[in-house]
């Protein structure tokens, strides 16, 4: 009888140490290309599977999201035309000083299809290769950054989230556009790294993307000053941070193209 | 026979995933917990049946939430879905010895390794170790009660 039992607890242990083995694995060579190529096959295979989630969704939520839009779609007009009136004026000061012109980003609409997944650190969205999305492109929603597409399938892409551990963006803040990086820490929130001790920096002041890394055209919106602190024995400011783009309620995004 | 038990669970296992897709997450303040359905499910099996099969099955709904969740850290889930099946498989081993009290307890411990590991590998850079156990408390103690309301209406406290 205790043999028996010695046998079945080394058998678990087996079962144990391999499956832990496998996952170690998968965690320390998850940039290979095969893993890469199946995380875009099963991306296509649970789009299918939460098409559903798609459509009651969409039902319910037409109604309060159309007069929400419908106000949004004042604001951003109102907005536009004073944006309008700044590039006029703008390209007239560009074409003063022969500065090229900067192109316009390209939004691509997308629904989100895994809204209410556990401890999400990415998400699906209903594009793909199909509609020319390829790896590496920033996703936004109307406040702000919300990630990159990461593993492109034919017609769902996964994005990490602006809240993945690994994350980083270059960013400027500031009237001195000073450079700094964020980084995620929990929940919203998030630090910005590398910024000047002498810099005078205010609650409530945007972080926008500095324009600086292949990924990310300058001037998108990432998070708001929350706390200053420089009081620290580093050469840095200690900034924190709050996520401007709205990661608890969103359904739809925009990938820029 | 044996065939159909397999895809019967196979089967039930897809549609917890994909029930863990539609579930709902709870804004609590500075929180926000998403009861992790999946794991609930793994403990269900885990007295059911054998810790070996579980292991096994643990890995691979980890797995499947990798695929869906993880960008960076791909494969925290399927090892902390593994780990978590083998110390819950210990309560049918020691089903005729240990009492409910210490079953409900190698429960709410194992969920909390879970929630402790998964926390502390995701964001252990750049937070207190102090909110690291607030989010892993906060989310054990909604999983668990999951499990224990399962267990009281649904099993009719069968399970333990």
């Amino acid at each position: 009888m205790k043999s028996n039992w010695i046998a079945l607890f080394h058998r678990d242990v087996l079962a144990l140490c391999i499956t832990l083995l496998l996952s170690l694995v998968l965690l320390f060579s998850n940039k290979s290309t095969f893993i890469e190529s199946l995380e875009a096959d099963v991306m296509d295979v649970y789009l299918i599977f939460t098409s559903p989630q798609r459509w009651y969704k969409d039902i319910l939520s037409t109604k309060s999201e159309n007069s929400l839009l419908a106000q949004k779609a004042i604001q951003f007009q109102l907005l536009y035309s004073q944006n309008e009136h700044y590039r006029v004026e703008n390209d007239h000061l560009r074409k003063m000083l022969n500065f090229s012109s900067t192109t316009p980003l390209s939004l691509l609409p997308t629904n989100i299809t895994n809204r209410h997944s556990v401890m999400l650190q990415s998400i699906v969205i209903d594009v793909g290769r199909n509609q020319d999305i390829r790896k590496n492109l920033p996703v936004i929603d109307m406040m702000g950054l919300m990630g990159k597409t990461i593993s492109v399938g034919e017609n769902a892409t996964k994005v990490q989230l602006i809240t993945d551990k690994n994350y980083r963006v270059s960013i400027r803040i500031g009237r001195e556009n000073s450079l700094g990086i964020f980084i995620p820490t929990h929940g919203k929130f998030g630090i910005l790294e590398g910024v000047r001790k002498s810099m005078n920096l205010k609650n409530g002041e945007i972080a926008y993307t500095s324009g600086i890394s292949d990924i990310y055209p300058a001037n998108i919106p990432v998070a708001r000053v929350i706390s200053v602190n420089s009081d620290t024995d580093r050469p840095f400011k200690e900034v924190t941070v709050e996520i401007l783009a709205d990661l608890q309620n969103y359904n739809y995004a925009f990938v820029v193209q | 026979m044996k065939n159909n038990k397999v895809i019967f669970y196979s089967l039930l296992s897809l549609g917890i995933i994909l029930l863990q897709a539609y579930f709902p997450v709870i804004h609590l303040g500075f929180a926000t917990i998403s009861i992790d359905i999946t794991l609930v499910y793994l403990s269900i099996m885990a007295i059911l049946f054998d810790r070996f099969s579980i292991i096994f099955l643990g890995f691979f709904i980890g797995l499947a939430q990798d695929f869906i969740s993880q960008v960076s850290l791909f494969g925290l889930f399927s090892f902390i879905k593994s780990l978590s099946s083998y110390l819950m498989g210990s309560i049918r081993l020691h089903e005729s010895v240990w009492d409910k009290k210490i079953k409900y307890l190698v429960i709410l411990v194992t969920y909390f390794i879970h929630f402790f590991l998964y926390f502390y590998v995701m964001i252990n850079n750049n937070v207190s170790i102090y909110m690291i156990l607030q989010y892993s408390t906060l989310q054990t103690l909604f999983t668990f009660s999951i499990f224990w309301i399962l267990n009281a209406f649904i099993f009719r406290r069968k399970l333990i």
